[in-house]
């Protein structure tokens, strides 16, 4: 069935008014087969109206990704004195690579001559952020602080986790191409953090005495709880013809751990304390548009409530005292991206793509922790067949984000400056058909 | 179930960090290693100095420093019946941007100051966000254990606790005050703690900035010798008040800064007087209450002589940033006192500091520049009551005639190339 080029333009307009950008999200199952159409074992994740899809898939994946940052705090619009320059400006590197894997496993069956009924089940990390900023060996022997970097008053070292068991069923009426399906996903949060604090949240080194100031503070072993939805529909009314839709109910999680206070020559204290971590409502749109015998066009659009997250309050459980104020002011991210599948073979599908999607983080609150620009992705990649049963894909995206200059910060110490990301993933997914 | 979810978790996120080692914790571990030696050298006076009694009724300028860094003006009002000891007095606590004839006190205690001037005050502190920077208002318990040096300061360590937002330790604060009748002292303006007489792991003399005491800030400057100041004849006095101090750095630098200086004694258990001077520096032109470019504290021996060592003076000049390590060796005066400094300046550029002169002279804050102002010793001891002002020229102005006699700019301590 050959599309009409208005047919696809008017669904890449329609696209490209949605949108996506995720902070702390690493989802990328599929690699560019990506979205709420994908018929893979991963649909487990991305729509588990996929499920409902005769036959046993079992899917592996492998994510390699790698992220570089800096950000350059400037001393002049932050207030540095020269005289700790050195200690608290400057620029501040973070780079990152890990390896992410991810299972899913689905099973369908007809149940009546019109109806197939799938089940999976799969484990994620859908959502994940791990930074620890490079120390910075040339600082000041005199500020023992500033071999953290100039950005350890928002950030040094964190790692957040939520790992995502999910199970899912999905049930097709295929005379009429429909179907839906619905996933509970049980959501568990780890999270550890530190950065430089003192108590009346300046960025003072000593004290009046000359004694030490500067102080930190350790949030770590946090963890919580949670379960939420994953609920999909699809209508695919031929074979070279599909529409999805998909939502990710988003969650607040209360995460609950210990905080370990450091502040000037004081003796360490320590707090049970809890931080609220706001997980947005992701809603997912997709087509796969056969528009020639030889390519598919795919637009998918996304839409993620980010402005959940107004800020973020570290509390003392003991007496509900706020320890650690983090502005957000987050605002709802849109992205649009389209994907081209490439035919080349019977065997061999090539894969490219490229996105926009706006960036959750005002100026204003972007910080050196949990912030992001406006960003743009490209991508390549390839599926094989290597068998009737076996097929193996692998794609490359390189995601770079906008340069962010502030000099209007709403934290406290303030962290004007000038910001850069880049992310780059590599993902291999084997998929077995049975 | 939780908890094998979370360490599957973390095994599935092989290396997502890059390093598996390269944990918070372990950075937040790696930061108290690296201070460790500052927390546990943190000078902490292990006890008062000697107290005597005297009369401590009226309004007080409480400048505590407690030990998380946190700065804390108090005006406080001791009020009673009697002058005798023991005497109980009533003690009404304010902040210091408030005003005592008008607002109402944060608090009201009881105290008996005892025979040898002791006494106690347990305040507890409601110090609003605003006060601090902060996010929620701060609790407090602050237990101040004061000994009486005169009847115009009392000081001593506080103890207690931060109740909320958590709870933090107090111990190893410290406070000074001095009576402050109209309500015009600031934090700053005073020391922040009694007169060292004894200190656990006093840092050595090799050890930087902060004055004659604290760790060192710049890894450690050493102490130059003393200039010889033995053709100046000297006699301990109380030498508090307001300087204005004048020197010609290595010839070649002229240097105008205001030096505020406050003296007590304390009488040890053999009945020998120790005298100590607290101090700080600031620029000619800064207005009372500022900042201090920095404090010190140092003994003053039988003879009127000490030396306050200023490692890691940081000025602003035209010719950029000022940074040098200066020690005057001082000898008092009838008026003012004066002496020699050593040292370096190490920035714009090395000078050699040995045969600066500088002379104290005494000065009003914000009023013209004394005249005439001496720069010397053998200028200084010529002075028999303090100058008058100068017609012209204001301590602002940078054409006061001191400074253009040196050929610097003498724009409130602001060095110039001579």
């Amino acid at each position: 069935m050959r599309r009409t080029p208005w047919m696809v333009a008017a669904t890449l307009v329609g696209a490209a008014t949605l949108a996506h950008a995720n902070p702390f999200f690493i989802g990328r199952y599929g690699g560019l087969r990506e979205g709420p159409t994908d018929p893979g074992p991963f649909s487990m994740y991305w729509n588990p109206a996929g499920l409902a899809r005769p036959g046993l898939h079992i899917g592996l994946h492998l994510q390699a990704l790698s992220r570089a940052a800096t950000y350059d705090r400037d001393a002049e619009s932050n207030g540095v004195p020269a005289e700790v320059a050195d200690a608290n400006a400057g620029e501040a590197t973070v780079s990152a690579f890990g390896v992410v894997p991810a299972v899913a496993v689905g099973y369908g069956f007809e149940i009546t001559n019109d109806f197939v009924m799938g089940v999976g089940a799969g484990a994620f990390v859908a959502r994940a952020g791990a930074a620890s900023w490079d120390t910075d060996l040339a600082a000041p022997e005199a500020y023992p602080g500033a071999v953290d970097g100039p950005q350890r008053w928002a950030a040094i070292n964190t790692s957040l986790i939520i790992f995502s068991p999910t199970c899912g069923v999905g049930l097709a009426h295929k005379p009429s191409g429909l179907s839906v399906g619905l996933a509970p996903v049980f959501n568990v949060v780890t999270l550890s953090t530190v950065r430089a604090r003192n108590p009346d949240r300046t960025e003072r080194l000593f004290d009046q005495s000359g004694q030490l100031a500067e102080g930190r503070i350790l949030f770590e072993d946090g963890e919580a709880f949670g379960v939420t939805l994953t609920a999909g529909a699809k209508w695919q009314p031929a074979d070279d013809l599909a529409f999805a839709v998909s939502w990710h109910q988003g969650a607040t999680y209360k995460v609950n751990g210990n905080a370990y206070v450091t502040f000037g020559v004081a003796p360490e204290t320590t707090a049970k304390a809890q931080i609220p971590l706001q997980v947005p409502d992701t809603v997912r749109l997709g087509a796969d548009i056969g528009a020639t015998s030889w390519l598919v066009v795919r637009p998918l659009a996304e839409w993620t409530d980010w402005s959940v997250m107004d800020r973020q309050v570290a509390t003392n459980k003991a007496n509900g005292e706020p320890l650690l104020v983090i502005e957000r002011d987050f605002e709802d991210t849109l992205a649009a991206k389209l994907r081209l599948d490439f035919l080349v073979d019977p065997r061999w599908i090539v894969h490219v793509g490229a996105g926009y999607e706006t960036g959750a983080t005002p100026a204003r609150t972007h910080e050196p922790g949990l912030a992001e620009s406006d960003s743009w992705q490209v991508g390549a990649g390839f599926t094989v067949d290597l068998s009737e049963s076996l097929r193996l894909s692998s794609s490359y995206i390189l995601q770079q984000f906008l340069d962010v200059d502030v000099d209007d910060s709403l934290q406290k110490p303030s962290v004007n400056g000038h910001y850069t990301d880049r992310r780059q993933y590599v993902t291999l997914d084997l998929e077995i058909l049975l | 179930m939780r908890a094998h979810a979370t360490v599957a978790a973390l095994a599935l996120v092989v290396g997502l960090a890059g390093c598996s080692e390269d944990t918070p914790r372990k950075d937040y571990d790696d930061y108290r290693a690296r201070t460790a030696d500052r927390r546990a050298n943190a000078c902490v006076p292990m006890g008062p100095p000697e107290s005597r009694f005297a009369d401590v009724r009226g309004r007080w300028f409480v400048y505590a420093l407690l030990a998380t860094g946190i700065e804390l003006g108090l005006r406080v009002e001791l009020s009673g019946d009697t002058s005798e000891a023991p005497n109980d007095l009533q003690a009404r606590f304010w902040l210091d941007r408030a005003d005592p004839d008008v607002d109402p006190p944060l608090t009201v205690v009881m105290t008996r100051v005892h025979e040898d001037g002791t006494f106690v005050l347990v305040a507890d502190l409601a110090l609003p966000p605003e006060l601090l920077g902060g996010d929620t208002t701060v609790l407090a318990s602050v237990v101040l254990a004061v000994s009486t040096l005169s009847e115009h300061a009392w000081c001593g360590d506080a103890t207690g606790n931060v109740t909320s937002p958590i709870v933090i330790d107090l111990m190893g604060s410290t406070f000074f005050a001095t009576r402050d009748e109209v309500d015009a002292l600031q934090k700053g303006d005073i020391p922040f703690q009694c007169p060292r007489v004894e200190c656990v792991d006093e840092p050595s003399s090799d050890s930087g900035p902060t004055g004659d005491g604290g760790p060192p800030l710049d890894g450690g400057v050493p102490r130059p010798a003393a200039p010889d100041l033995s053709d100046v004849a000297s006699t301990r006095r109380d030498l508090t008040g307001h300087y204005l101090m004048h020197a010609r750095l290595a010839g070649a630098i002229a240097l105008k800064l205001w030096v505020s200086m406050l003296y007590a004694e304390a009488t040890d258990a053999d009945g020998r007087v120790a005298a100590f001077v607290e101090g700080s520096l600031r620029r000619a032109t800064d207005l009372p209450g500022s900042t201090p470019l920095i404090t010190f504290s140092t003994p003053v021996a039988a003879d009127g002589r000490f030396d306050i060592w200023l490692p890691g003076l940081m000025l602003d000049s035209p010719l950029g940033p000022v940074n040098a390590d200066i020690l005057l060796t001082s000898a008092t005066l009838p008026v003012g006192f004066c002496g020699r400094a050593a040292g370096t300046v190490r920035s714009p550029i090395t000078l050699d500091l040995a045969n600066t002169n500088f002379a104290m002279t005494p000065w009003a804050p914000g009023t013209p520049l004394p005249d005439p102002l001496p720069n010397s010793c053998e200028t200084a001891m010529t002075l028999v009551e303090p100058p008058p002002v100068a017609d012209s020229g204001v301590a602002d102005s940078g054409a006061a005639d001191g400074g253009a006699a040196d050929g610097g700019v003498a724009d409130g301590g602001s060095p110039d190339a001579g």
